[in-house]
Formats: structure tokens, sequence, C-alpha cells
């Protein structure tokens, strides 16, 4: 396992050619390198905790951040989806006052903070293939 | 007569009582203060699982700056979109971020590479030599993934969570962790050949495909939005705060110009009505002075002495003139009727 998974870049070429010719999987070998600079949100100790729970040990710390960074990636997509889903409820919602102009809507959206509750999370999570039964104490 | 299970361990660790999954876990700060109180366990700085990710974290602090200065901008200047101060008598206040909340991320040049930069020098991690890590346990786990749920949910641009929300995403991706890892453990397990407890890109990217979400090169993309994320919040406060700048200046030169039209005397006060006259400090008042009075009034200097030493009077319009015939024929006819003293000539 100490060699770059097999993929070997070429030599003696420009930067723009090398640009140009570099494959899918030199995109991922020169992207494996790159998470050595990379701590992912996620500690590399907790997914280790996982992945010892799944059997593996002592496994390659670039293995570790990837799928370090797939956990947090799934984050951001429920949290991306669960932010569309506020911002359109919150924009349908009718605003009060009379005749507000363009510019103060825009900039109250701006300005709008934003609060995640269940009753965004759910739908976002459901696109996910998570199905959630809200329980009735939760608000 | 003591009982001894089968099973049991050697050096009785398993006696211990264990936490619940969902109880909170301190952090080091706090743990090292609590230490002079007495805890059922050591802590050592061995055992140490850092909870910062300098990239979301500088993206973070950067957006909550820019909002703040935003605020401060849009508090002080007007909201026609000239961006004037509006009140030029009152100060803006001045913004000092402390030197504490900028991020490792610029310190070790990190952030100033380009993308695409790949170290040439192999390294430990490089080559993928094995690592070992701390052992956790479950509710240091938990924490951990709720410390890194909040940040996340704070980059993409929420503010507040609920308590079951919070609960939820943490729950999700606890699942989702273990769901990858089984995933990971299948596709291990459908390779024929003897394959070590280490797993592989291979598997990694069947472990992708066996959950139906995206390859791995997806992970690539994500990573560089990250990082464009980061230089667009960035470069989003640049922008701002020299706005900012250029506000403050405005309104502290304006703030000083008010200053030095320093306090009115009476003299200066009454000099206002001549245009030839000198103040107490020995200068001649004129131009900008007399205009902002005569504009204030709506009148030349002269007319405005002139009502003052009641010379208007004699000075009338054409229009008073014929008002004060008419006034001096009814006045003649009324007293004509009456038998009193009628004056002669024009009042």
């Amino acid at each position: 396992m100490g060699d770059n998974f097999g993929i070997h870049r070429g030599q003696g070429k420009k930067v723009s050619e090398m640009v140009e010719d570099r494959t899918q999987g030199q995109v991922l070998s020169d992207f494996m390198m790159q998470l050595e600079d990379y701590t992912p949100t996620i500690p590399d100790a907790v997914t280790s905790f996982y992945l010892n729970s799944a059997g593996f040990e002592g496994a390659d710390p670039r293995i570790v951040r990837l799928i370090s960074i797939a956990a947090q990636k799934f984050v951001s997509d429920v949290a991306n989806d669960a932010l569309q889903h506020c911002k359109t409820r919150t924009n349908s919602a009718p605003s009060s006052g009379h005749g507000s102009s363009k510019n103060q809507n825009q900039k109250s959206s701006k300005d709008r903070k934003y609060t995640l509750t269940m009753e965004d999370l759910q739908p976002a999570l459901n696109d996910y293939g998570i199905t959630v039964r809200k329980a009735h104490y939760f608000v | 007569m003591k009982r001894n299970h089968w099973g049991k361990l050697a050096d009785g660790s398993d006696d211990r009582k264990e936490l619940d999954a969902n109880d909170l876990v301190l952090t080091m700060s706090k743990m090292d203060k609590f230490q002079q109180i007495k805890l059922p366990y050591t802590i050592t700085k061995e055992k140490r699982v850092p909870l910062k990710n300098p990239l979301v974290t500088q993206t973070v602090e950067v957006m909550k700056q820019t909002e703040m200065i935003q605020t401060l901008i849009d508090t002080y200047s007007t909201k026609s979109g000239c961006n004037y101060i509006l009140n030029p008598c009152q100060l803006m206040p001045t913004v000092h971020f402390p030197a504490s909340n900028v991020v490792d991320l610029t310190r070790m040049e990190k952030i100033t590479r380009p993308f695409w930069f790949v170290l040439p020098d192999e390294t430990p991690f490089t080559r993928g030599d094995r690592r070992n890590y701390v052992k956790l346990s479950k509710p240091v786990v938990l924490q951990a993934l709720r410390k890194a749920a909040c940040g996340l949910l704070c980059m993409e641009g929420f503010s507040e969570i609920n308590e079951s929300a919070l609960i939820m995403i943490v729950d999700g991706l606890d699942q989702y962790l273990r769901l990858l890892t089984s995933a990971l453990r299948s596709a291990r397990s459908e390779q024929d050949e003897e394959i070590g407890p280490v797993p592989t890109l291979a598997m990694v990217q069947r472990m992708c495909h066996g959950i139906g979400r995206a390859p791995v090169y997806q992970l690539h993309n994500y990573y560089k939005k990250l990082m464009n994320k980061n230089r667009d919040e960035v470069r989003e406060f640049k922008d701002i705060y020299q706005e900012y700048d250029r506000l403050l200046q405005e309104n502290q030169l304006s703030v000083q110009n008010m200053q030095k039209l320093g306090d009115l005397k009476e003299e200066d006060y009454m000099s206002f009505l001549d245009p030839q006259s000198h103040s107490s400090n020995g200068t001649t008042m004129d131009g900008t002075a007399m205009n902002i009075i005569n504009f204030i009034n709506g009148e030349t200097v002269n007319g405005f002495k002139d009502i003052l030493e009641g010379e208007l009077l004699e000075n009338s319009s054409t229009q008073d003139s014929s008002d004060q015939m008419q006034n001096q024929q009814f006045y003649q006819a009324d007293s004509s009727s009456q038998g009193g003293f009628a004056p002669s000539g024009p009042m």
C-alpha cells in the first residue's frame, strides 16, 4: 500500500499540457495527496471508531479522511436542502406591511437569520432515503 | 460468596459505570478547570481529539465579521444607495477584530496555494502508512459529531438550530457513518482474493456505489467547493471592509469640519448682518457665512437690515401702494360720513 494506488503522473511536460492530460484517476490521486493538508470537520479518531466497529483496524489515513469527507458532504447536502426548504417556506409566507419594495425584500432576505427546525429537516432527510417520524413532543 | 462471571475482563474495566450515549462531554479547556474538583477518572493530554477544521472555522468567522460590518454600514449610512453618512455629527464606531480570530490557515500558507498544487515530496500520509488513533467512547463520539454538525450548519447559512433538529441530525450522521462502514465491509467481502483488514480506494468506490451515493470524485468537487466558498467569503469581507473604511474616513472628516466651525459669540452673531464687519478674532465675515444666512432667510442682506430698521415700509411695491390708496380712500369716505377730520395726501 506504499504506492499511489498504482496511478503515476507523466514527466517532462509543460504545466498547461499536464493539466489537459490529467485523467480522472490523476485528479483523484492528487486529491488524495492534498488531503494531508485538509483536516476534516469530523475528526479522524471518530471515523476510526466507526471503522473499528465494522472490523477494520489501522486503516490507511487517506481512506479515513475520505470517509470523513463523505460523511461531511452528507451533512452539507442535507443542510443545503433544509436551507432551501426554509427559504421557500419563509418567502411564501405573507409579508407584513404595505407593499414592500424590491430592495427591502432583498435586504431582508440577506439579513434574515435561519433556524433549522424539524419542519425543514424532515423533507431534506426524506430526499436522502431517511424517513423521519416526528415525535409529538418535538418542536 | 463472590461470583465470578465468565467473560469478565481481567482489569475490571467492565465494572466502571459507563456514561449514557447522549451525555455531554466537556472540552479540554473546561476539563482542566474541573480537574481541581475530584473526578472519577484522570485526563491525560495524549487523549486529545482536535475538533477544529480551520477551513470551516475561518469561513464561519469571516461570515460573522462581514455581517457585523454590513450592519454598521446600514446603520450609519444612507439607504439610498449612495452610501453617504447619515448624520455627520455622529462618529461611526470603529471595529477591531482580535488577532486570535485569525485561523492557522493563513499563517501556514495553505490558503495561499492554488487549488491544483500538490506537494512533490512524499510523506507517511501520502505513502499510506498506518496510523494509530485515540480510542474513543460513544459519548465522546456523539459530542464530536454534534460540534461538527453545528459547524457545518453554520457554514451553510443557519444561525440557530432547535434541540430536536440537532438530535435528529446527529443521529442521522451516526447512522450514515455506520451505513458507510458496513457497506465498506460488504465491498471487502465481495472480493474473492485475500485482503487484509485495511480498506483500499477501490473498496471505497464500491462502497459509494453500493449505498447509491455519488462516486469518489464527487468528494473532490465538494472539497473544491469548500475552498471556493472560503475564498468568496474572504473576498466579500475585503470589499465590505473597504467600503466601511471609506465611510469611516468620510465620517471622521465631516466631524472634524464641524468642530472647526467653533462656538458662536454675540459679536459674531450680530456681525452677520453687516457684510463688511469684523469678527472678534479680527477676520472679516464674508462669503460663506453670509450666504448661509441669506439662504436660510430667503432675503438679501440689505432687505433684512431694512426690515429691522423700518425702512421697507416707505419703499413698498406697487401692489402695496394701491392697497394704501384704497385704504386711504375708504378712510376718507368713512370720515366724511362721520364728519371727522380727513387727512390729505398719502400716508
